[in-house]
């Protein structure tokens, strides 16, 4: 059974140094984002309401400037009672205790500063992790990355070194075809040249992996990249960044595990309800890429029914503390679940009226509040997109294909399978449907220039599709009938091929899609709009009364 | 143990050369026997992978005399044994879902028919290939206790 608390923890517990999941020890009030880092301080918030995050210590900001005087309490106070806290151990060979090392500053700083994982693996911990997960792809993939990222971060050495490494291997195939034997090679070759390019070898001892990357975690906050873009965006140089060292958990270790992404409520259309995007036995990172096709509520509800119910209760109990919507992730590792991060959740601008005034009715929040989130909202944001009356048509357009609707509207252009044809067409004026096999990031640019995006996988949560409900593009994803042949230049929709250039239309409420250019009509939502002017106009109306009144 | 890993290995050399039939002949798979294929793909990899880890466990000399060890090793056969048995109510669903689909194309039948029925034959060599392990461990562990 896990212990509930530390027991080495003595009574002088350093200042500035912070545990994350001791429910006899919870941190102290004054302990705010400023001292410990947002992503730190989300953390201690879940876990004194409960909620089971993976154990962490964290070494507050008050250290950013001189972090070797934080290493003593690390290594004396802060890794034995997260040793305890989690009943295991750094290099134990049998059931090792693999940590994270992240920055965490008061303000985001997204991708500026390093992060390492899986500290504590090495040649004596590589077969208690395959014990932990029954994956030695995995395992040795881990390791191999875990040298080239110390490498990189700690040492300097540039990535070249490492990727030349890997290229070597996969001779210009894909990696991910590389099994574990390739891997437990590519891992060899790279702790030689760890060695030959910086003349050391690679730290096998996990103590020193792990002093290794906190102090080079503290010093990212220096580096170039960092430092403009605290100028770029007028952050204070003297804040710091705190280091958060915390357990992994694998959502990848067999059938009782797994990872997902959610929402406490649909950030389309503000609907009550939790919504899930999961995937059995894999990696968080498996979800958010969308690279797999992901599985829904429904799905974990029966492979899981005990981690879904109380995943219900705890987000729950979540939204209620935070006041608002939120957007988390989580991993369940061996049936036990882990929320690893929360945050308000992006939404679109009619899913943030439904949700504020849902609120609101729920007593979560107060009028006041409801109104102040809505005061940039307009009433025909309350409008829906929809298709003409198709029955009315001489001609219906008939779907082709039906997808997973991700982000609502109607949208209508040509289809471009590449960023930059996509680019190229809407700089010529026309509108464009981007298609593409994954959501991936890099496509943002092309995106903002397109009407929509329609992707073969992904999932509704994926980085993606997030993005595209924000800049309020329709977004259809896991489109399983979609075939896309980058050579032929045209795609399959079912049987229907449908060459690049040609006119595509998406439906974001349903998934459908529709060959050729299909009419749209705006459809006012009236009973939200009613519900939000009697909001707005009792603000108005109490605001002139006060007026009156003075 | 190792003819019967030898075995798995088989089954799933099969269920691959089976897939890969079908992603070339690019038969339309229903939605629904999709599902059933999918969960039946799903809990064949998570026996899989349990069996790794009892490997990984019984290649060490620590588990010969240790009871904590050994109970851990025998929980992971169980969850194999389990496995294998709701592999077995999988595949009779995945024949259900044919069934009600009414295909009629014979190549579609036969070809999801193969690739079913190898995963679920993977999973009992998995459960053979445990069980030898186990039988190992247990006598070991007589000799050493």
């Amino acid at each position: 059974m896990k212990p509930t608390s530390s027991p080495t923890r003595q009574a002088r517990w350093p200042a500035h140094l912070y545990l994350i999941g001791d429910l006899h020890h919870p941190i102290p009030a004054d302990a705010d984002a400023a001292k410990m880092g947002n992503k730190a301080h989300n953390l201690a918030r879940m876990s004194l309401l409960g909620l089971n995050v993976p154990e962490a210590v964290v070494l507050g900001t008050a250290h950013a400037h001189h972090p070797d005087k934080a290493m003593p309490d690390l290594f004396q106070h802060g890794l034995p009672a997260l040793e305890a806290l989690v009943g295991k151990q750094l290099g134990d060979p049998r059931n090792p205790l693999l940590l994270s090392v992240r920055s965490g500053a008061a303000v985001s700083m997204p991708g500026m500063m390093e992060t390492l994982l899986n500290i504590g693996l090495c040649d004596a911990t590589v077969s208690g992790l395959i014990r932990q997960t029954g994956h030695p792809r995995m395992v040795w993939d881990s390791y191999r990355r875990l040298v080239a990222c110390h490498g990189e971060v700690v040492k300097g050495i540039p990535m070249d070194v490492f990727d030349q490494v890997m290229n070597d291997l996969s001779q210009g195939e894909d990696e991910a075809l590389l099994d574990f034997a390739d891997l437990r090679e590519a891992t060899r070759r790279s702790l030689l040249a760890y060695e030959q390019a910086c003349g050391q070898r690679f730290p096998q001892a996990p103590l020193d992996q792990l002093r290794g990357a906190v102090r080079a975690v503290f010093e990212s906050w220096h580096s170039d990249k960092a430092r403009a873009y605290r100028e770029m965006n007028h952050i204070d140089h003297h804040l710091g960044t705190a280091v958060t060292v915390q357990r992994m958990v694998f959502g990848n270790s067999g059938l009782h595990s797994g990872s997902g992404v959610g929402f406490t409520r649909n950030p389309t259309t503000g609907a009550s309800g939790l919504w899930v995007d999961f995937l059995p036995n894999a990696q968080g990172e498996d979800v958010v890429a969308g690279r797999r096709a992901v599985l829904g509520a429904d799905a974990l509800s029966q492979w899981m029914p005990d981690v879904w119910r109380q995943l219900q209760d705890e987000t729950q109990r979540l939204e209620t503390a935070q006041g608002d919507m939120q957007d988390f992730e989580f991993t369940v590792e061996s049936g036990a679940l882990f929320f690893l991060q929360t945050r308000n959740g992006k939404r679109t601008k009619k899913a943030a009226a439904r949700i504020a005034l849902d609120l609101l009715d729920e007593q979560v929040i107060d009028a006041g509040v409801a109104r102040k989130r809505l005061r940039d909202t307009r009433p025909e944001d309350l409008h829906d997109q929809r298709l003409g009356d198709l029955a009315q048509s001489d001609d219906p357009a008939e779907p082709v294909a039906t997808a997973v609707a991700a982000s609502p509207g109607i949208a209508s252009g040509l289809v471009a399978l590449s960023s930059e044809r996509a680019l190229a067409l809407a700089q010529a004026g026309h509108a464009v449907i981007l298609v593409r096999k994954d959501a991936e990031t890099s496509d943002v640019a092309a995106l903002q220039a397109s009407a929509g995006l329609l992707t073969q996988r992904g999932a509704r949560t994926s980085h993606a599709a997030v993005v595209a409900r924000q800049l309020n593009k329709v977004c259809l994803v896991g489109c399983e009938g979609l075939v896309i042949d980058r050579s032929g230049a045209a795609i399959r929709l079912g049987g229907t091929e449908v060459p690049e250039g040609a006119w595509l239309t998406l439906d974001g409420h349903d998934g459908r899609v529709y060959l050729g250019e299909v009419q749209a009509m705006s459809v006012p939502d009236t009973e939200l709009l009613s519900r939000y002017r009697g909001l707005m106009d009792g603000g108005a109306e109490g605001e002139a009364q006060r007026a009156a009144g003075a | 143990m190792m003819s019967h890993a030898d075995d798995v290995a088989d089954a799933l050399e099969e269920a691959h050369f089976v897939l890969s039939l079908i992603a070339q002949t690019g038969i339309v798979v229903p939605a629904a026997t999709h599902a059933e294929l999918k969960s039946l793909a799903l809990a064949t990899l998570g026996a899989m992978q349990d069996w790794v880890r009892v490997v990984e466990m019984a290649r060490h000399t620590y588990m010969e005399n240790d009871a904590l060890e050994q109970e851990a090793l025998l929980k992971l056969i169980w969850q194999i044994l389990y496995a294998e048995r709701h592999c077995d109510v999988l595949f009779r669903g995945v024949r259900r879902s044919l069934v009600c689909e009414r295909l009629s194309d014979a190549n579609t039948l036969v070809l999801l028919t193969d690739l079913a029925s190898a995963m679920e034959r993977a999973t009992d060599a998995l459960l053979r290939s445990g069980h030898a392990l186990r039988n190992m461990i247990i006598q070991r562990s007589e000799v050493f206790l």
